[in-house]
């Protein structure tokens, strides 16, 4: 069993490789010293104590919940009637439309971030704030919550919409009554998805940001100051355990959504 | 081949309640109607019936007003359905799916439309009650829409469409899925269901006994185009066509000339009488037997139309026995069926004659 013995040796080297720096983090967040260095000192919760004390970290992350709460909502709203229109009708230019839509996945986000700018500020004229983050993150945001959408709409019968319009119900009523309860695991998890993608981007927020920080722009400036780096470290190591719940519930939702038979099942 | 004359021979037909005006219906360039035209009278229970992909969910489908006739005109209860939504229209279906919410109990499915029709709320539970007895599925008013059977969810699905008392209630193939006994069954409670609520039923099916049970008039569809409207006695008996007599029900075709007003040259096989209509003497044609029209004797038999050959094949079914009869000078073996009585089985390779009277045979031109 010497292939066996190779690629476990060969998988937990992988894992450490992708979440030893990561788990870094908390490590140091909880060692009684102001440096991130080896040996560690003794163990301390007072950088996450101290962090409670820091009115701009507080402001930083209101900024950076506020604009993900937003931004989960816009996006997910804008890409409901577009999923819906993916799986239910045919027209012509479908493919190249979903294909145009799903562009912001691939496109590199310093590029993406470069041309907002451009925008915003040559062709729009509309100084930066919050409002242009936000405006940028339902642009990076919407690919995704469309694949999530749309893979939940895809797993339901057609006739089930068909039935209710021959029930006497209109096309909005079909939607509330029907098509919303049904695709509401979609939408939860579309929201959550959104929320996190917002609140982790920092390229497009670090270019389209006026005076005011988001969270992970905020720690990005605040590198430069070694006093502040345990509260950083603390920080990060709650965001983490944060987006790591979001993450696994978003999926739950969802992989509970397209295996069952049942899709109003949440 | 025009479906009037053979409308026309049917016996009563009830005052219209639909009227489908030469309905075409593509999708790209695959013509799925082509040119249908027809009525259907209030209180009758009548049956689409083709094979599978001839056009049967289609027509339903715009019946409905799901889908939209490419040209034609639909007319239901004096009223032109064009620019009606599906919505809007005193139709309700039962799909082939069933289509039963996932997210809502049987009652809720059941008051899904109701809601609709803002009847208050003492009106709405009375109707659900009653729908609920109709289908006999009373006592199952809050169990979970998975938690059904197929047999169960076909009577939610039924209850859904009849709850809103429609004038037409159409039925895409709703029995296929389920087995065959609980299919008979149902058989018999859409019937009496359809005879007690006096409402007019279209129904779907590739099923021709399913068809002959159910229906005070069937309409064989083929390839998009109705091939033949009537009674299920009318179809079996004067089929217009080759088509119509091997759809329903087994028929034994032989290849003959037309000789005479009431003869047919079979070639080889000689003479044979049979009544011919309307075909001139020399047309190549088809003289349909039904194999339960065909009496077999052992030896030579009396005169009249007789082929003689050897049993080729019996098989014993009980309360009858299945025949083929291998007879020289004809490619295919007769099928010939004969009721049990005391005489035995015939044995393999017996000498045997098929007989029928004149009246059995039917000249089809080709
Ligand atoms: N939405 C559609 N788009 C393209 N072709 C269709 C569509 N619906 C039906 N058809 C075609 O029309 C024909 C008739 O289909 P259908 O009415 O479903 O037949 P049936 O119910 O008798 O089996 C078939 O050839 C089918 O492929
Ligand atoms: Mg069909």
């Amino acid at each position: 069993m010497t292939g066996g013995w190779g690629f476990k040796t060969y998988a937990i080297l992988f894992i450490a490789f992708i979440y030893g720096p990561v788990l870094m983090l908390p490590l140091f967040s909880v060692n009684d010293s102001n440096f991130a260095t080896f040996p560690l000192a003794g163990f301390t919760l007072r950088h996450y104590a101290d962090l409670w004390t820091q009115r701009p970290i507080l402001e930083a992350l209101g900024n950076s919940v506020r604009i993900a709460a937003g931004v989960s909502v816009l996006a997910t709203v804008v890409a409901m009637p577009a999923a819906i229109a993916v799986t239910r009708f045919r027209f012509a230019g479908k493919a190249p439309a979903l294909a145009f839509m799903m562009l912001p996945l691939v496109v590199p986000s310093i590029v993406m971030a470069v041309a907002l700018l451009v925008i915003v500020l040559r062709f729009l004229g509309i100084p930066l704030s919050l409002w242009t983050v936000a405006a940028g993150h339902v642009v990076v945001c919407l690919p995704f919550c469309l694949s999530v959408l749309v893979s939940r709409l895809e797993g339901f019968d057609a006739s089930l919409e068909e039935a209710s319009r021959d029930l006497g119900c209109a096309p909005m009523q079909t939607f509330w009554r029907l098509t919303f309860p049904l695709a509401l695991p979609g939408i939860i998890s579309s929201l959550l998805l959104g929320f996190i993608i917002s609140f982790d981007e920092f390229v497009i927020a670090f270019f389209l940001t006026g005076t005011e920080n988001t969270l992970p722009v905020y720690l990005y400036s605040q590198l430069r100051f070694p006093n502040s780096l345990p509260g950083t470290l603390a920080l990060g190591s709650l965001i983490l355990i944060a987006s790591t719940l979001l993450v696994v519930l978003a999926e739950v939702i969802r992989r509970r959504g397209v295996t069952s038979d049942n899709p109003g099942d949440i | 081949m025009t479906a009037r004359p053979a409308e026309a021979a049917s016996t009563t037909t009830p005052a219209p309640l639909l009227r489908i005006e030469r309905i075409t219906k593509s999708f790209g360039n695959v013509d799925a109607l082509r040119d249908i035209d027809f009525t259907i009278g209030r209180g009758e229970f009548f049956s689409l019936l083709g094979a599978s992909g001839c056009g049967k969910t289609t027509l339903l489908r715009i019946l409905a007003g799901i889908e939209q006739p490419t040209t034609g005109r639909l007319v239901i209860d004096g009223q032109d359905m064009a620019g009606v939504p599906a919505n809007r229209r005193p139709t309700n279906m039962v799909f082939q799916s069933y289509a039963i919410f996932p997210h809502l109990n049987v009652e809720e499915n059941i008051g899904y439309g109701l809601k609709n029709l803002k009847l208050g709320k003492e009106e709405t539970a009375r109707r659900i009650e009653e729908a609920l007895a109709l289908v006999k599925l009373d006592g199952f008013a809050k169990r979970n829409s998975h938690a059904l059977s197929g047999g169960q969810r076909q009577r939610v699905a039924l209850a859904r469409a009849l709850v809103m008392r429609p004038k037409v209630l159409l039925l895409d193939e709703p029995l296929s899925a389920l087995d065959k006994k609980l299919r008979e069954e149902m058989q018999l409670e859409l019937r009496a269901m359809q005879r007690t609520l006096g409402i007019t039923f279209v129904f779907v099916t590739h099923d021709q006994e399913e068809a002959m049970t159910l229906s005070d008039r069937i309409a064989i569809v083929s390839a998009g185009r109705i091939l033949q409207i009537g009674s299920p006695q009318d179809l079996y008996e004067r089929p217009a066509g080759r088509e119509v007599a091997e759809f329903l029900g087994s028929m034994n075709l032989l290849p003959v000339t037309v000789s005479g007003p009431a003869s047919v040259d079979a070639g080889p096989l000689g003479p044979l009488s049979a009544p011919v209509k309307g075909l001139p003497d020399g047309t190549p044609a088809q003289l349909a037997l039904r194999p339960e029209r065909l009496s077999l004797v052992e030896g030579e038999g009396p005169a009249g139309n007789r082929l003689s050959g050897a049993v080729a094949e019996a098989v014993y079914l009980g309360d009858r026995i299945h025949y083929l009869v291998d007879i020289p000078g004809l490619a295919r073996p007769l099928r010939v069926v004969a009721p049990n009585s005391v005489a035995p089985v015939l044995a393999l390779g017996s000498p045997v004659a098929v007989t029928w009277p004149d009246e059995a045979g039917l000249v089809l031109g080709d």
